[in-house]
């Protein structure tokens, strides 16, 4: 308590150095002046009286450095000047500078660009309220070999009346011929349960979403359309509710259209894509018999209770299906080992993408290692011709940690620049580089640089800051000023550790430059792989 | 002439806060001044060492000061106790002669006290 006010109090002296320089002075002057009118009270002549008060004041420098370091807070102005000084530094060789600057540059632009995508994609999946809700569930039957199977609407009732789940959705995809807007279309369609989208919790940007307690057991001739759909066929007509629409031959009206950052899920980009979604009991006569082994229902979706872990979910889910296995032994064959998984949402959206975004990553992340090595090479042999300016002022009295932090300083400079740079070159590449990115990557509208992409470069352009500095500062603090003095007025060439720490270096980028190789060979050869699938069937 | 003792880290900090708290509002020599007659010309302060801390105390909250009209009338800094200042200075006095007690109970043990 007593320190944290200390601190505010010098916190807010920052700007007030001069006037503590003042008071400081004032004092000094009251007090001398008192304690040579008692001296010469005392007897003592003019200029003895003056002398032993200022012999009895003490050493006015070292009192007054105590003063002023109380007056703020010190590291603030040392840190001011080594940064002044280091910009000094980075005036004084352009060139150099340039080449650190464009080389971090480019491994914090490159590191961060990948990792802009890894954000989205990998840590971010679901563009839904509480994503960690949502789950799929998976109907397996391991006994015959059976994975993933359909649902049953027997089985997704029970499901919905177990008291695990909010909500379960049984959804079907497939395309539509759609007419009755400007031109005909083959548009990207889903028949869902009424409370699909009360399950993901999203709202429509027009109209409304279905009613999830909607009894119909069929289609009930609503659909809500995407905002692509709506702007792309009905130039975003603004009364486009209640209007006709004619799928393949039944006549639908539009009650809703959702926000042009909603973005369904799904396995494939093509259900991603959907724009058409119809609501469904999947229950009528029309539709396939609701039996327990009539299994109609392709995926089914379901929002955990809140506060259930998947676990619990998971466990409380077995026992359901051994009851269920113990009620219906001619649907549930011991034989067939029925069981039921939940699958987190996230991971069925980003599935195959996982791996390869993982090497791209390291890959960045190698290259970003290479320039480090690069550029820590770059200053060691710099720090070579510092050398003399290094020696002589350690022989002039700085402390080892001075020189040390100046250093840091410098390098942590260099790579902030570096960084910044990166950045900026990436902000104004953005456009062409997502360009490059495959169509297929789920949620390539929403990789943006947001703030914990900004945190992320100027986490790594620390890291790489510390990292380069580093080897260049233990070479420093290792070095005696008498030895180098000596030896660089002689003009030689490095000591022995430093040529040491050189080549140390150039193992280190070979090796990694060689990691680096192999990463990019194996991703390409597994790509080439992928070409050469069989299609089980001869294209030409 | 032997060595004056230095005076121990943190004791002056207690001496300055007693001193203002016994004589009142004092400048920087006065507190000097006093430190010095009370404890007998037995210690020596480097007597520049005391505005840094001063100030320190100020940063803390325990003094505060203003200008004001020293004996002879010239301008000065005055140095008071505040109600933090009171409250610090008794809570280290009691720590004081708790400390001062424990040590003095270790001199008095006699060798058979023990045995």
């Amino acid at each position: 308590m007593k320190s944290l006010q200390r601190f505010f109090a010098r916190l807010s002296n920052l700007a007030a150095r001069g006037r503590a320089h003042q008071r400081l002075g004032e004092e000094m002057d009251e007090h001398l002046a008192q304690q040579t009118a008692d001296n010469l009270r005392a007897g003592m002549s003019i200029a003895e009286a003056r002398r032993q008060a200022v012999l009895k004041f003490g050493a006015v420098e070292s009192i007054r450095e105590e003063y002023l370091s109380e007056v703020s807070l010190p590291f603030i102005w040392t840190l001011l000047q080594d940064l002044h000084y280091a910009l000094r530094q980075l005036a004084a060789f352009p060139g150099f500078a340039s080449v650190v600057i464009l080389t971090i540059a480019l491994g914090v632009g490159a590191t961060t660009a990948i990792y802009s995508v890894v954000d989205a994609v990998l840590l971010h999946p679901l563009p839904y309220p509480q994503p960690e809700q949502l789950v799929r569930i998976e109907n397996d039957f391991p006994g015959i070999g059976a994975r993933d199977v359909f649902l049953s609407v027997p089985e997704w009732k029970d499901f919905e009346r177990s008291g695990i789940f909010q909500y379960v959705a049984p959804e079907r995809s497939g395309s539509v011929n759609v007419t009755g807007s400007s031109q005909p279309t083959r548009i990207q369609f889903k028949s869902v349960a009424a409370n699909y989208f009360a399950l993901l919790d999203v709202k429509p940007e027009l109209g409304r979403v279905f009613d999830p307690n909607d009894p119909a057991p069929g289609f009930n001739l609503e659909v809500v359309i995407g905002d692509g759909l709506w702007k792309r066929d009905f130039g975003a007509d603004p009364h486009i509710l209640g209007r006709n629409l004619r799928l393949d031959n039944d006549v639908y009206f539009v009650v809703g259209v959702m926000p042009p950052d909603f973005h369904d899920q799904g396995r494939t980009t093509e259900i991603r894509n959907t724009e058409i979604w119809a609501a469904c009991g999947f229950s009528s006569l029309l539709l396939p018999p609701r039996t327990r082994s009539t299994r109609a229902l392709r995926t089914a979706i379901a929002r955990l209770k809140p506060g259930l872990t998947l676990a619990a979910a998971q466990s409380r889910l077995d026992a359901l299906v051994v009851a269920l296995q113990k009620q219906f032994p001619a649907d549930y064959p011991p034989e067939s080992a029925w069981s039921v998984h939940l699958v987190p949402l996230g991971e069925t959206v980003v599935g195959n993408v996982r791996q390869p975004l993982l090497l791209m990553m390291g890959a960045v992340g190698l290259v970003l290692l290479i320039g480090c090595v690069n550029v820590a090479n770059l200053l060691l042999a710099r720090a070579t011709a510092r050398g003399r300016e290094m020696a002589v002022r350690q022989a002039l009295g700085a402390p080892r940690m001075q020189l040390i932090r100046q250093l840091l300083t410098e390098s942590l400079l260099l790579s902030m620049l570096g960084g910044i740079t990166g950045l900026a070159i990436l902000f104004f590449t953005r456009r062409l580089l997502l360009q490059m990115i495959p169509a297929t990557l789920p949620r390539l509208n929403d990789i943006s640089i947001n703030w914990t992409v900004l945190l992320f470069a100027l986490g790594v352009s620390v890291l790489a800051g510390v990292f380069f500095g580093l080897a260049q500062a233990l070479q420093a603090s290792r070095q005696d000023p008498i030895h180098v003095l000596r030896q660089e007025g002689r003009g030689s060439k490095g000591s022995k550790s430093q040529t040491w720490t050189l080549s140390a270096l150039v193992v280190t980028e070979f090796a990694l430059s060689l990691v680096l190789l192999i990463a990019a060979g194996l991703l390409l050869h597994s790509f080439w792989d992928l070409f050469k699938v069989r299609l089980g069937f001869d294209p030409e | 002439m032997p060595e004056k003792p230095d005076v121990l880290q943190g004791t002056l900090a207690l001496m300055v806060l007693k001193t203002l708290d016994l004589l009142g509002p004092l400048h920087g020599y006065g507190i000097a001044r006093r430190i010095e007659q009370i404890s007998g010309d037995l210690l020596a302060v480097n007597q520049g060492t005391l505005y840094p801390l001063l100030l320190k105390l100020e940063h803390e909250g325990a003094i505060a000061s203003g200008w004001g009209a020293s004996e002879n009338n010239r301008r000065a800094r005055f140095y008071r106790l505040t109600r933090a200042g009171h409250k610090q200075l008794r809570t280290e006095t009691r720590d004081w002669e708790q400390t001062a007690a424990i040590i003095a109970r270790f001199f008095d043990v006699k060798g058979e006290d023990l045995s």
